[in-house]
């Protein structure tokens, strides 16, 4: 179960949303089955810190791989940077249709201040480029060999920014038409089967396709939660959006992002300040830990992260 | 290395459109992943300027263009009409065509796509993956290239024909048989033809098509085959109203007729009766055989050539007097089956 947060939010930051969270996450934590979290980077420095203080206090629970999804012409030395102090495990970079020079060129300047970055670097190129796929795919490879894992997006990026605009513009009514389609039937959908997608505004959607419009706030318990998450494959089949999720066997998060694993940082002093330091790091792998001790380490990450919400 | 010539016509009247198959980086022109020549970054602006939209005549405009020209002209795909790429979204469609692969709905009625297209709402779907395959494997070595470069023709050839596609990416054949029983790699065909049946169902549906076309298989275990037993199960089944069902060659007749006797064999004392015909495209086999080049990740050159082969065997089958060359025009046809439930009226 990998947890998938979309657009670039500071819904952490928010008692009712960020309380819930955490429950949701301790109780993937003690199901041991969380993979990790992928969420967008924030723009306001004050939203960024404390993403990555819940990022953190996630990992150090052995919540598993920490990524942060950056736009591709969002990429900067600056924004690697502080994905990389804050001590994220992978930045996934959404290559849509702009040009890749100017991302390759800042990942290029990055690798050069950082000839051992810690940061694992992957870009997915969207599935949607019609006739231009191979071309800016080839482009990455090329400027850095097996250096960065080049794949095709999971998910057609320009249709999650359509989502988002028609969404925004019309309030909600292209849910409620599509909703009114043909009768549900049962069908799976490949990446709601991995994956808890929230969006920023606090709401879970069935993927990253949705719009949240129509669909269950995350202020809820945990419980609720769950059942609200079981309830998707029911309507999936009257979502236009969703027409299709079964068939596409590649609608799945990529298997780098399924290991619980994480590799423990080696060498040098942490760049986080003294008091953001946590006295229950784990490394490794949650099941290694013995179960008293993985209780203690989940109820931290819940104080923790709800702290988050009251962090200046 | 396959990266072998397949056309150099520098015909002035005819329009070039580089495949997407080339790239250009740091001074050398790339198909796939093989470094093919050094290109300046001015000749390489010069190819990007073949988009399909210009003649020849009119693109060469000084000695330079006309030697890269030249020398890339085994990476352009030639048409006899400036390309006009539609951006066709999915949707209601009078006529649904169901591919195994990317390429084979082209393969066996790509003439008829282009002509009819203007005045049939088309979709063609491919139905399974795009990994496991390719006749360039030194050029696109891994899934992840195989499946981009796949898209891309599909994306070309569909905007050239003003058609609509959709990609469904069930696990090819390759993919289904697991040795090793990985996860993730459904070896049951029955799971795969409940999963077909689903969302060929929901597909119908939404685009309440009035035909139908699906490959024929003679091999049932293929990708082929495993997608006509769905769709004629559920033609069978009455699933599809009011729609008729073709069936499209998939195996060129110019290979022999065995696999097409043994395909009509199946349906003997049948629930299902085909009755075939020949649908002429001679004015538009120019434009089908520049789609099978551009599908040069998955067709190779002896491939396309046995079925524009094919297409003339056709012409001589639909039209014995026409076709035979007794007249100066040679005929090119495809051929087709229309099926009918046994006892309809």
């Amino acid at each position: 179960m990998l947890i998938l947060t979309l657009g670039e939010g500071d819904f952490w930051a928010t008692p009712s949303n960020a309380g819930p969270l955490a429950s949701f996450c301790a109780d993937l934590l003690r199901s041991r089955s969380l993979a990790g979290c992928l969420a967008s980077l924030p723009e306001e420095p004050a939203a960024r810190r404390r993403l990555f203080t819940f990022l953190r206090s996630l990992q150090r629970a052995g919540g598993g791989q920490t990524v942060i999804a950056l736009p591709g012409d969002r990429v900067t030395p600056d924004s690697l940077r502080a994905c990389e102090v804050g001590q994220v495990d992978h930045v996934v970079i959404l290559q849509g249709t702009d040009d890749p020079a100017d991302a390759i060129a800042s990942v290029l300047r990055f690798r050069d201040t950082h000839p051992v970055p810690q940061l694992g670097i992957h870009v997915w190129v969207d599935a949607g480029l019609p006739g231009s796929i191979h071309r800016t795919a080839a482009a990455w490879t090329r400027a850095f060999g097996a250096g960065i894992a080049v794949e095709l997006a999971p998910a057609v990026l320009a249709s999650i920014a359509d989502a988002r605009t028609t969404a925004t513009s019309s309030g909600g009514d292209r849910t409620t038409r599509e909703l009114a389609g043909p009768a549900p039937a049962s069908v799976a959908c490949e990446w709601l089967r991995s994956t808890v997608t929230i969006h920023p505004s606090g709401t879970v959607v069935p993927c990253p396709h949705h719009a949240p419009n129509g669909h269950p706030p995350i202020t809820s318990a945990p419980a609720t939660l769950v059942a609200a998450v079981a309830t998707f494959p029911q309507t999936l089949a009257s979502d236009a959006t969703c027409r299709g999720c079964a068939r596409r066997m590649r609608f799945t998060i990529p298997d780098w992002m399924k290991s619980r694993h994480v590799a423990p940082r080696t060498g040098g002093a942490s760049p986080l300040a003294a008091e953001e330091r946590f006295v229950d790091h784990v490394e490794g792998r949650l099941d290694d830990v013995e179960l008293a001790m993985r209780a203690t380490l989940i109820e931290a990450f819940i104080e923790r992260a709800r702290s988050v919400a009251t962090a200046p | 290395m396959r990266t072998s010539q397949r056309t150099f016509r520098l015909d002035p009247s005819k329009y070039p459109v580089v495949v997407p198959h080339v790239s250009w980086s740091e001074g050398t022109l790339f198909f796939g992943g093989i470094a093919l020549r050094e290109l300046s970054p001015a000749e390489w602006a010069f190819l990007q300027r073949c988009d399909g939209t210009r003649a020849l005549r009119e693109l060469v405009t000084t000695a330079s263009d006309a030697r890269t020209i030249a020398t890339v002209a085994p990476w352009l795909v030639w048409w006899d009409a400036p390309v006009v790429r539609t951006l066709v979204v999915p949707g209601g469609a009078t006529r649904l065509v169901f591919s195994p692969g990317p390429e084979d709905a082209w393969l066996g009625m790509g003439g008829r796509l282009f002509m009819e297209s203007p005045t049939h709402a088309t979709t063609v779907i491919t139905c399974f993956g795009l990994m496991a395959r390719t006749v360039e494997p030194l050029a696109f070595a891994t899934p992840n290239d195989l499946a981009a470069i796949a898209r891309d023709e599909i994306a070309l050839v569909a905007q050239v024909a003003g058609v609509a596609h959709e990609l469904w990416e069930l696990p090819a054949r390759e993919l289904r048989h697991s040795e090793d029983g990985r996860a993730g790699a459904p070896s049951s065909v029955d799971w795969m033809k409940s999963m077909l049946r689903e969302v060929i169902d929901e597909a119908v549906a939404r685009a309440a098509p009035n035909e139908i076309f699906v490959p024929f298989a003679g091999d049932a275990s293929s990708d082929a085959g495993v997608l006509l037993d769905v769709v004629l199960g559920m033609y069978v089944d009455g699933l599809f109203d009011a729609a008729e069902l073709h069936i499209f060659e998939s195996t060129p007749v110019a290979n022999g007729h065995r696999p097409i006797d043994e395909f009509l064999g199946r349906f003997e004392r049948s629930y299902v009766e085909l009755r075939d015909y020949f649908v002429p495209v001679t004015p538009w086999i120019g434009r089908k055989g520049s789609a099978l080049e551009v599908f040069r990740s998955r067709v190779d050159h002896a491939s396309r050539d046995a079925w524009l082969e094919s297409a003339k065997l056709n012409g001589v089958l639909s039209d014995p007097v026409a076709g035979s060359g007794t007249t100066t025009r040679e005929l090119h046809a495809e051929r087709f089956w229309a099926a009918r439930l046994a006892g309809a009226a």
